[in-house]
């Protein structure tokens, strides 16, 4: 591991509005580190703040005065807390690429896949910018058919296809970081299985750090290197993936794991991948 | 094109007929019932002598009963011909002819304004994160449509016609030149697209602020599009649809206000024309008018309908499989 | 891009609309002559056969291209036409006209006793304003190409009058040919100071200086008639210098206009007449001295300067009182009926409506017309006026086709206001509002009045021609009138003519006669 982070968080704290007057306080003192190449999972029941976390690491959060974002975000030297739109479209463009949990509301119906594939390439750190390099991208996200594919309609696809559509936006940008937020929670579990191999694949094969966001902590173990686990807007708990797993200290990290394991019968119903077997 | 395809057209070409001779019937009744003596209109304020009832109603058959009328009127209509006018002493086809063109050179450019015009300055107030600035357009959007055309257009007239004298006040043309000038067409263009301009604004950026909110554009700005970019390809086709459908109406609504505007212009329109026959009772022409009018939002409302398929694949898809096409 | 071309698409279509609209502008001067008249007239002329049209934008426009045998003068005194001179048999049923020589139609022919023995037998029994003398008229002679006798079944003293407005036709494109749809009536060949040149519907019509014209000729080459029918819009218009003569113009508009030196204003020659219809058959306006009560109770001396801004005075008499002539000095109404609310009070008091506790004696309707914002106005100052009396009124506003409907043919309605053209003579336009009117036609008596004094009186006016005779007539119809009241005359009032006094001479004098001389217009 290299000295500097690739994405250090400390103190990050956001203020949602929930009404006129009334905010909350929806993300609390987090501190948070990922290294180059590094894969990290934020796991965390819903609401417990880290959809709200990354998505203000991406510069996403609603653009109004009544959300409020504390702390400090630093992409490697670079510090994004108030950081200009300049700084932000180079950052999104070309370091942090995202990927959202709803493959269905994530996509332009009205654009053909392979253009809103091709939109990411353009921006982002690739030289190559053909079409050619699009359906690259779009084949290490794991459609074999990228040709085709990209001259459909969200609509013509699969609610997999979809999720693949959109680590293919991701991977198109050649980012330092993927920042993967419930990638396969609205899919089936087959498909599930499949989408978080190629994701798997994809980012082991461009050399990507990935932060990976779940409620499921059996997507995490096979995956992760290390884990952070959210509860209430604040991290109670983070260490190695198997520390976790085998010596959960917090109390509610004891919780997610029996949720995990009583799920199955007897060993917890895990995702492993060809990165969890090297390692 | 196949038979599924025939078949689908010809199933709205179909309805759509059937639409326009409903039309017809409740026009007909409702102008039957609405008071007005087409005699005593061709002679004006004045008694009508009895020798000159009679020869009219002999000339013009309107001693025959109401079905047999309609009968001959539906008939007619088949045939293009929409009847004579009493006061013209002229084929009503021939006259609403000789007014449409005048009423469509105001009407399309127009709409075309109206709608580019509402489209821009409706996206502006969405995207911008200025409050005075949206505060300013919807306030602007709401006044320009409640204003009152009449209103504003002679409000337009003593501005540029009588104060500044920079455009002329009525007509479509100098005296004894025939056709159309550009400073006579500005004025009533302008009375005539700003509420519209005005309503679709409003709509375009409700509109453009619920497409503004999508998911997928999130995923746009996590491509660091630029908010020029995210506008121009992913917010602008999408806040279409809606905008097809108003865009679509809104030629009901154009050719309505060209009534009141062709009449405070002297514009020679079909909209002056349909105003002149409600006053003086010429029942056939005013139906002859409302007719073209709902044949035009009809053929129109079968445009936004197929618009619709270009702006949306969805919609496209649908009606593909609907005619039975494989995708 | 897709879209960029998408984007650029729409800008064309809209440029494109905008430069093919103003493609076809052509805006050369008018190829008539130096002197160009625009008038604004109101509406569309729906054709220019006077004959069987009576549309007032029509009007305007054939009285420059036609000719009468007879003109009338703001004295209401005939002068001549195309009857040079005239005369009658003792008992005023045989007229002799003498006609001009050598006056030529338009297109050449010569203009003869034929065209108006045409006119008496043809055009006549189906004219707007023929009924008059269709119903007296037997047959006419013409010993000679210039000399017509038109022989009447029974006599009536007003022919001459009765003939000013009556447009001459030309035969011999009319003779034989279905009047009312001959091609004729869009292209119109008559013998006046200006000829037909062009007609573009609903926008304007151009004649032109008729260099053959009998009479005296102007110094206007080409007359533009231009359709303008916002009278708001007409009043800017005629304001921004587009217009020379404008007529209907609102009253308030004309206060304006009148600080503008540029601008002068003239009386037109015809008199107008506003009447009030009382509804005899409503359970409380059935009692005549309820209707006078009412008449009492309406301050007309307010309504001619508050609604007619000084453009009407007070009616004194059934005849307007700009017809001097036809009113005996012993009628006056404005004292007969002056504005007296506490004699009103005492009148309805009597007559067996005294104030409830609430003050209220009972509620009526005025129904009025919407088209002129006059009626309107007036509406409201006789609810004001009647509010005072115990009287509550509730204001009906019709449209034209409604009003008329209401008013003539359904009789629903309690106090009505029209106003009504008076015409040549009075036994021709003010005898329709008081004479009975069994047939419900409109524009005549709504009230349900139907007495023969009144009958017999204004028939009597018809029927002699010696003057003292004829007042004498009148008189006993006005005390007839008053003694019912179900007509009641409210203003007399002419239209007023705007014209541009900066650019023109002798409008005065143009505007003197009820057909306008054109002759007299001298540009300045």
């Amino acid at each position: 591991m290299s000295e500097t982070p690739l994405l250090s968080v400390h103190g990050l704290s956001v203020t949602l509005p929930t009404g006129r007057k009334q905010s909350v306080d929806a993300v609390r003192r987090v501190d948070l580190t990922v290294m180059a190449g590094e894969r990290v999972g934020i796991v965390g029941e819903s609401g417990s703040g880290k959809s709200v976390s990354v998505r203000a690491m991406s510069g996403l959060l609603p653009e109004s005065p009544l959300v409020r974002v504390g702390g400090s975000i630093r992409f490697r030297d670079t510090e994004l807390v108030g950081a200009s739109r300049s700084v932000w479209d180079d950052i999104r463009s070309k370091r942090i690429a995202m990927i959202f949990q709803d493959p269905s509301s994530f996509l332009n119906p009205t654009m053909k896949v392979g253009r809103q594939v091709r939109e990411a390439l353009l921006k982002g750190r690739s030289t190559d910018r053909s079409w050619a390099e699009t359906h690259r991208f779009m084949t290490l996200a794991g459609l074999s058919d990228p040709a085709t594919v990209a001259d459909r309609y969200p609509f013509e696809l699969s609610g997999g296809m979809r999720q693949r559509i959109l680590i293919a936006i991701a991977l198109a940008k050649a980012p330092e970081i993927i920042i993967a937020d419930e990638p396969t929670t609205a899919l089936d579990a087959t498909v599930q299985r499949r989408v978080l191999k190629s994701l798997d694949e994809s980012v082991s094969q461009l050399d990507t750090a990935l932060l990976l966001i779940t409620h499921d902590l059996a997507v995490v173990a096979g995956l992760c290197d290390r884990v952070y686990v959210m509860y209430r807007g604040e991290i109670v708990e983070s260490g190695n993936t198997d520390q976790i797993f085998y010596e959960p200290q917090h109390a509610y990290t004891k919780e997610l794991l029996r949720c995990v394991t009583s799920l199955s019968d007897s060993t917890p119903d895990l995702y492993v991948g060809d990165y969890a077997s090297r390692r | 094109m196949n038979v599924h395809w025939l078949r689908y057209y010809g199933r709205l070409i179909g309805s759509s007929v059937l639409l326009i001779f409903v039309v017809i019937l409740v026009m007909f009744l409702l102008l039957e019932i609405a008071p007005g003596d087409p005699i005593q209109s061709l002679v004006g304020q004045v008694p009508v002598t009895e020798e000159f009832r009679r020869q009219m109603t002999a000339t013009y058959g309107l001693d025959r009963p109401l079905f047999e009328r309609f009968v001959s009127y539906v008939a007619n209509v088949a045939t293009g011909n929409l009847g004579y006018s009493f006061a013209n002493r002229e084929p009503v086809t021939e006259l609403i002819l000789q007014r449409l063109g005048n009423t469509l050179v105001l009407t399309l450019p127009s709409l075309v304004i109206s709608s580019i015009g509402g489209i821009l300055l409706g996206t502006a107030a969405a995207r911008t994160r200025s409050k005075v600035k949206d505060g300013a357009i919807s306030f602007a959007a709401v006044a320009g449509f409640s204003i009152p055309s009449f209103w504003l257009a002679l409000l337009l007239i003593m501005l540029f016609a009588v104060s500044l004298g920079w455009l002329p006040a009525q007509g479509m043309a100098s005296y004894g030149s025939k056709g159309l000038s550009v400073p006579h067409l500005i004025l009533p263009l302008i009375a005539l697209a700003i509420p519209e301009l005005a309503f679709k604004a409003r709509i375009m950026r409700s509109t453009m602020i619920g497409v503004l909110g999508e998911d997928y554009i999130d995923t746009a700005r996590s491509k660091g599009l630029s908010s020029f970019e995210i506008l121009r390809r992913h917010g602008l086709l999408n806040s279409m649809l809606p905008m097809v459908s108003v865009i679509g109406y809104s030629l009901g609504f154009t050719l309505a206000g060209a009534v009141t505007v062709e009449k405070v212009f002297g514009w020679p329109g079909m909209g002056m024309l349909l105003y002149t026959s409600i006053q003086t009772g010429e029942n056939m022409v005013v139906m002859g008018i409302l007719l073209v009018v709902a044949i035009t939002v009809v053929i129109v409302n079968i445009l936004t309908d197929l618009v619709y398929g270009l702006v949306d694949p969805r919609i496209r898809a649908r009606s593909r499989m609907s005619r039975g096409v494989n995708v | 891009m897709k879209r960029t071309k998408w984007m650029l698409a729409a800008a064309a279509v809209a440029l494109s609309a905008i430069v093919v609209s103003g493609c076809s502008a052509s805006s050369e001067p008018s190829a008539g002559g130096d002197h160009v008249f625009v008038v604004a007239i109101p509406s569309n002329p729906p054709q220019f056969n006077l004959g069987v049209t009576n549309d007032g934008s029509a009007t305007f426009v054939g009285r420059s291209i036609f000719d009468p045998l007879v003109n009338l003068n703001t004295d209401y005194e005939v002068v001549p036409a195309l009857a040079e001179s005239w005369s009658a048999n003792a008992d005023s049923t045989e007229f002799t006209l003498n006609l001009r020589h050598g006056v030529k139609w338009h297109d050449g022919t010569d203009f003869t006793s034929a065209d108006v023995k045409f006119y008496f037998d043809e055009v006549i029994p189906i004219h707007p304003l023929g009924a008059p003398i269709a119903a007296v008229y037997d047959h006419t002679s013409t010993p000679d190409d210039f000399t017509v006798i038109v022989s009447l079944k029974s006599p009536f003293a007003p022919f001459i009058q009765a003939l000013a407005g009556h447009m001459m036709l030309p035969a011999h494109l009319y003779a034989g040919t279905d009047i009312a749809t001959n091609p004729a009536n869009l292209q119109p060949v008559g013998t006046g100071p200006y000829k037909f040149t062009s007609f573009t519907s609903g926008d304007s019509v151009i004649v032109d200086r008729n260099e053959d014209y009998w009479g005296e000729k102007g110094d206007v080459d080409e007359v533009v008639y231009r359709v303008m029918p916002d009278s708001n819009a007409r009043a800017l218009a005629f304001q921004s210098g587009e217009v020379d003569l404008a007529t209907m113009l609102p009253l308030n508009q004309v206060e304006t206009l009148k600080s503008d030196n540029r601008f002068a204003f003239d009386s037109a020659a015809m008199a107008e007449h506003l009447y009030g219809f009382f509804n005899t058959a409503s359970a409380t306006l059935q009692n005549a001295d309820v209707r006078k009560a009412l008449y009492h109770a309406i301050d007309r001396d307010e309504i001619a300067s508050k609604v007619f801004l000084g453009t009407g005075t007070p009616s004194v008499s059934p005849v307007p009182n700009q017809v001097t002539w036809a009113i005996d000095p012993a009628t006056d109404y404005t004292t007969e009926f002056d504005f007296d609310l506490d004699e009103a009070g005492r009148m309805l008091d009597a007559a067996g409506y005294p104030a409830g506790a609430d003050g209220t004696r009972f509620s009526m309707n005025v129904t009025y017309r919407t088209d002129n914002a006059s009626w309107a106005t007036t509406a409201d100052l006789i609810k004001t006026s009647f509010g005072k009396i115990g009287v509550n009124v509730n204001l009906v506003g019709q449209d034209t086709q409604v009003f008329a409907d209401t008013v003539y043919t359904q009789h629903d309605f309690d106090f009505a206001l029209q106003s009504l053209g008076a015409y040549a003579d009075p036994s021709l336009g003010v005898a329709r509002a008081f004479i009975c009117n069994p047939t419900n036609g409109s524009y005549r008596n709504p009230t349900g009045v139907c007495d023969p004094v009144i009958d017999g009186a204004f028939a009597a006016t018809a029927a002699v021609s010696d003057p003292a005779a004829r007042l004498a007539a009148f008189k006993t119809a006005a005390d007839a009138v008053a003694a019912d009241l179900g007509t009641a005359p409210l203003i007399s009032y002419n239209q007023i003519t705007a014209y541009r006094a900066d650019k023109w001479n002798g409008i005065d004098q143009f505007n003197s006669t009820d057909v306008w001389t054109w002759g007299a217009l001298r540009a300045k």
